[in-house]
């Protein structure tokens, strides 16, 4: 994808969402809002190295099942 | 600027030897959690001629067997695989390119004015890049912090591992070409 194709499909998609869709998309990669109930941020250096435990053993869910 | 047709990259991965034929035989299985650094990947270290990327899963393997404040282990033995990823919708924020896509995302995010809290998270605009354009593949350079970095409370602004954040492992990845480069004992805690 060239730089001219992701900034056409980017003011695309940002033009055809509405501030709530988009605050829908952000929330599901863990952006919180003014307005969100207080949540525990997931975004520091403990969670990242439990993270990467998880994302190292991840195949120890199927060799549990 | 364009970007050229994706080429084969090299990653490494470090986990449980207890785990190894499960990927070869399923893949990689992506973990669900939402507290993961770029989303539900499956990730690994890239070969490049910058980062000794082969010894960091190693030491990212015994450091994923460890469990803080307890001296007892996940896993006995790790494993360090290598695995050739093959991407079809590559974002590479090594590159110029990569970079620019990430400025323009986060420049039309903040022009809307959202009442986030706080600022704008890297992750989070990069997540939203990965989930909004159906990117396949992730390559990124981060500090990470290993054992030794952990214990002696090191710190960095300067990446020193390039990581490869794989979200479609069953298009990404063939299992037949993966190999095992090492196994061996976990230490004990440093």
């Amino acid at each position: 994808m060239t730089l001219d194709q992701f900034t056409s499909k980017l003011e695309a998609k940002m033009t055809a969402m509405s501030d709530e869709e988009l605050m829908a998309s952000l929330r599901k990669v863990g952006c919180k809002f003014l307005d969100d109930s207080v949540v525990e941020s997931f975004w520091n250096e403990d969670a990242f190295e439990v993270g990467w435990s998880a994302a190292a053993n991840s195949n120890d869910l199927a060799l549990a099942a | 600027m364009s970007q050229t047709a994706p080429p084969e990259f090299i990653g490494y991965h470090g986990c449980s030897s207890a785990v190894v034929e499960s990927i070869k035989t399923q893949n990689f299985i992506l973990p669900q959690r939402d507290d993961l650094w770029f989303g539900k990947a499956a990730y690994f270290f890239a070969e490049c001629t910058v980062y000794h990327s082969d010894e960091h899963a190693k030491l990212w393997a015994i450091k994923a067997a460890k469990i803080k404040g307890d001296h007892r282990l996940k896993y006995p033995e790790y494993a360090v695989l290598k695995v050739v990823i093959i991407p079809a919708n590559l974002l590479d924020m090594t590159k110029d390119l990569g970079k620019e896509m990430f400025q323009r995302t986060l420049d039309a995010l903040r022009s809307r004015r959202l009442p986030i809290k706080g600022e704008w998270e890297d992750q989070i605009v990069i997540d939203f890049m990965i989930s909004e354009f159906d990117f396949d593949v992730l390559i990124t350079d981060v500090y990470s912090r290993f054992e030794y970095e952990i214990v002696n409370n090191i710190r960095s602004n300067v990446p020193n591992c390039r990581i490869i954040s794989v979200y479609k492992p069953q298009t990404s990845i063939d299992t037949s070409k993966i190999v095992v480069l090492s196994t061996g004992p976990v230490p004990p805690t440093l």
